[in-house]
């Protein structure tokens, strides 16, 4: 099952991370990241089925599919940028982690201005449309 | 017309050259005659240019043979199947709407991944407005087309109400009841023209207006358009409630003023020709039975009437509540896995097909009030 191997790699980034922290702080600090982006890097093979699943619904519903994919980004953005943030922040670099959680929003944003313009002109064509 | 049905009617004129032989009238005869006489033509073509699946619903009968087989045979195949039609309807877009209602959870649960971002930063906040703005943009694109419909559909009635009016006046005229086809003139020339044009100038655009407020107003954690999406919600309400109120009592008062300015007319001209001398009360008996032909004629033209636009109006209908509804369900559903957000865009959206709802079948009552009031549906 996908969970064992998901809580193995944990349980085994955080006892190597431990066993480091002690003698080799700077190793420590890079098997966690390590043990991090393994982790997301497993989950996101799965996110990616989960939207594309979800793309062929909307296909078949007739529900734009780009909107789906941004939302998705979004969330990918997100997680990615709030684990740098962290990453920087137990490195004891907050000034890094504060640019890099600025930087996160500039991508969200830029990510989703286009599907958020695109709700506004849908709704402004839909007031358009219905009026006389 | 009537002179006709009555020449018919008259014990013994149906067999002038056999005069010993005096069969009684039929009922069937007179509904014959009329029915010759009658131009259901128009509504025939109008069956014919409909889409299969309205036809197959209806049975593909051509409303004139619908309308002999409810007089001279007692059928009602539209009573009778009208049950299996609204199942049929509700089977064939179950699924589509299984699969919409399935995907607005998703969307719920895909944005439930955010609540695991920290609160303190702005990336949560930042990611969940930005979700949340989207999902609001997929519910509207995914609305569209139900809002297209709508628009369509009110559209419709209008047209088929002038399609109907040339009909049911033209029969009302051959039947002798000039004040119901004027009676009849001004209901639908008010559907078509005032009601119609309010519902689809004044109360679709400000439920849609009410509608993107309102979900421009979920976006954000404290409400400021609100007040103005409650205020449109209002006013489509009571607009439509208004007009519905206002039209059915006047369509229903001038039908049965009129209806009974004819029965007036049709009773005193029986008295005038039962006065006349030798024929008078021949004539008259005769005048009994036409007047009982005449009234099943428009009974029955005005019941094929009202089933052929409530089976117009069934689908799209359906379809709109349907839809209204899965938004419902997953606005309740996504409540304890997402963002109460995301809830709230998803009632919005389901308020404002709610009221495009309302005003289509408000303006299907009204053309079915119409056309009973002025067919004499359920009079005696």
């Amino acid at each position: 099952m996908k969970i064992t191997s998901l809580l193995a790699v944990a349980l085994f980034g955080t006892a190597l991370t431990v066993l480091l922290k002690q003698n080799r702080p700077e190793q420590a600090w890079i098997a966690g990241l390590v043990t991090a982006l393994l982790l997301i890097g497993m989950v996101a093979a799965e996110l990616t089925g989960i939207v594309s699943a979800m793309e062929t619904f909307m296909q078949n519903y007739g529900v734009r599919g780009d909107m789906l994919s941004g939302m998705a980004k979004v969330v990918a953005i997100a997680w990615l940028a709030q684990f740098g943030v962290q990453a920087a922040r137990d490195a004891g670099q907050s000034a890094l982690a504060a640019q890099l959680e600025t930087g996160g929003r500039v991508l969200l944003l830029a990510c989703a201005l286009p599907s958020v313009f695109s709700l506004l002109q849908l709704g402004a064509e839909l007031i358009g449309r219905a009026a006389p | 017309m009537v002179l006709v049905l009555v020449g018919c009617m008259v014990p013994g004129g149906r067999m002038i050259s056999a005069p010993t032989e005096t069969p009684p009238p039929e009922i069937q005869d007179g509904l014959d005659i009329i029915r010759s006489q009658a131009d259901l033509s128009a509504w025939d073509s109008w069956f014919a240019s409909q889409d299969a699946e309205m036809r197959a619903a209806w049975g593909n009968l051509p409303p004139s043979e619908y309308l002999y087989r409810l007089l001279f045979e007692g059928e009602t195949p539209g009573f009778d199947g009208f049950l299996d039609t609204l199942l049929g309807t509700a089977r064939s877009f179950l699924p589509s709407l299984l699969g919409q209602l399935l995907l607005y959870l998703g969307i719920a649960v895909l944005g439930s991944l955010l609540s695991g971002l920290q609160r303190e930063g702005g990336l949560y906040q930042a990611g969940r407005l930005l979700f949340v703005a989207l999902a609001g943009a997929l519910v509207l694109s995914s609305v569209w087309t139900r809002l297209s419909d709508a628009r369509e559909t009110l559209q419709g009635v209008a047209n088929i109400s002038d399609i109907f009016l040339p009909i049911l006046s033209g029969v009302l005229f051959l039947l002798g009841g000039t004040a119901s086809a004027a009676a009849a003139q001004l209901a639908f020339t008010a559907l078509s023209g005032t009601v119609i044009g309010l519902f689809s100038g004044v109360v679709f655009p400000l439920s849609i207006c009410g509608g993107v407020l309102g979900i421009t107003d979920a976006l954000s954690s404290t409400p400021r358009l609100s007040g103005f999406a409650q205020l449109c919600k209002t006013a489509c309400k009571w607009i439509v409630n208004i007009c519905t109120i206002l039209f059915t009592f006047i369509a229903g008062m001038g039908g049965l003023l009129a209806g009974s300015t004819d029965n007036i007319l049709l009773k005193s001209s029986k008295l005038a020709v039962g006065g006349l001398p030798f024929a008078g009360a021949l004539i008259s008996g005769g005048m009994d039975t036409a007047y009982g032909c005449i009234a099943l004629f428009r009974q029955g033209v005005g019941i094929t009437g009202i089933l052929l636009g409530l089976y117009w109006l069934l689908r799209p209908v359906l379809l709109l509540y349907a839809h209204a509804l899965t938004l419902r369900a997953a606005s309740a559903l996504c409540l304890p896995i997402g963002d109460h957000r995301l809830s709230a865009v998803y009632a919005r959206a389901a308020d404002m097909l709610l009221q495009m709802l309302a005003a289509l079948v408000a303006a299907g009552v009204m053309l079915l009030v119409s056309v009973g009031v002025c067919m004499g549906v359920g009079r005696g």
